[in-house]
């Protein structure tokens, strides 16, 4: 998880392994660069979380279902609700 | 659109098949349609026992049981005639059609212009990969002129069907575009779709990078999904557009809307016309 932005906001980001088929498109299409796939797997892993803006992009991209993003609000509030996504 | 997490998704609908992951090739973007479909469903608040899903044959044909729907599979082609008797026998039902290029337009080309033409409450979802990519990629009637593919080696020879174009000529009242890259808009579309009273059509360009990707043009899950997203021009950037423009392009988006009579609550209507008429010719006692 990471450390709260100038928001108050605490963003998570969770790679179901299990489900992760290595298709890459979370990486290539993430704007911020969280997400790497690393041989021999290349299965996505978060490597850069304080970058996250809480888009979204990898979770509605991922074919498997695999990626799960959490952003949670600060105390008191609900988690926020997405309006728009970049591009997608 | 309220945000509905995946993780709701996989709470209320993800009936995952014994093998561990769905069953499309890895990278396919029938995965992320099928989340646009679940999230539709669960935007509109859908009591998921009163939504039936109707499939034919193709990549997309587990769909349905993979979100845990009931479902149908009817013959190759004909799911919009299966739906279109689910709807006329029980009106309170949500007919979802799934259905691919091939199906929708080659061997059940005419069930669904007919369909179409009554404007009967029902929602087609055309996953349009261009070709029939389950069977190894023979070319179909949406597979670009000069594509190559597993019965045309040289480049396909035939000119394709525009989706919606076919649909808007055939009369359904309700028509729309989006691509596997664009899944927010996909979820809503398809929700506007079933919303609409009337035949609704929403075709979804799918990637199929394993069949067609990889032989014009090499391309891979990722560069399919670059392909939608930069050949994809939002209908309303489209109006002010030159023809010339558009060419090589598409246009993504509501395209086209209309308010027309439809076919169950106007055969009800006649049904209880003609059952008062004949009360009013029976003679009294």
């Amino acid at each position: 998880m990471s450390t709260p932005d100038h928001r108050g906001r605490r963003i998570e980001v969770q790679v179901n392994v299990g489900l992760c088929r290595s298709c890459k498109i979370c990486v290539e299409f993430c704007p911020e660069e969280v997400l790497v796939a690393r041989p021999p797997l290349f299965v996505a892993e978060v490597a850069r979380i304080e970058a996250c803006t809480g888009c979204r992009m990898c979770e509605f991209l991922c074919p498997d279902w695999a990626i799960f993003v959490d952003v949670r609000g600060p105390a008191g509030r609900k988690p926020s609700r997405i309006v728009t996504v970049g591009g997608c | 659109m309220a945000y509905i997490p995946v993780r709701t998704l996989w709470e209320k609908y993800a009936l995952m098949p014994p093998t561990g992951h769905w069953r499309y090739c890895q990278g396919c973007g029938l995965g992320t349609a099928q989340q646009a479909v679940a999230r539709a469903i669960e935007t509109l608040g859908l009591n998921p026992r009163r939504v039936v899903t109707v499939q034919g044959s193709g990549c997309y044909a587990v769909m349905g049981e993979q979100l845990g729907l009931s479902g149908y599979h009817g013959p190759h082609g004909r799911p919009v005639a299966v739906g279109v008797g689910m709807k006329v026998a029980n009106p309170d039902l949500t007919v979802l059609c799934l259905q691919g290029d091939g199906d929708a337009l080659a061997i059940g080309g005419n069930h669904f212009i007919h369909a179409a033409r009554r404007n009967i409450d029902i929602t087609v979802v055309i996953f349009n990969n261009f070709g029939y990519s389950e069977t190894c990629g023979q070319y179909g009637p949406t597979t670009p002129k000069g594509a190559i593919t597993e019965t045309s080696p040289y480049g396909c020879p035939e000119a394709p069907f525009d989706v919606c174009e076919l649909a808007r000529g055939a009369g359904a009242t309700y028509i729309a575009r989006s691509t596997a890259y664009h899944n927010m808009l996909t979820a809503d579309l398809i929700a506007e779709a079933i919303k609409h009273k009337g035949f609704s059509v929403v075709e979804v360009l799918i990637n199929c990078h394993e069949i067609y990707g990889k032989r014009n043009g090499g391309m891979d899950a990722v560069a399919m999904f670059e392909w939608f997203r930069d050949a994809s021009v939002r209908a309303r950037q489209a109006e002010g557009m030159a023809p010339e423009a558009l060419k090589g392009k598409w246009v993504i988006g509501e395209l086209h809307r209309e308010t027309r009579t439809e076919f169950v609550s106007e055969y009800v209507a006649m049904v209880e016309h003609v059952q008062a008429r004949a009360v009013r010719r029976t003679p009294a006692g």
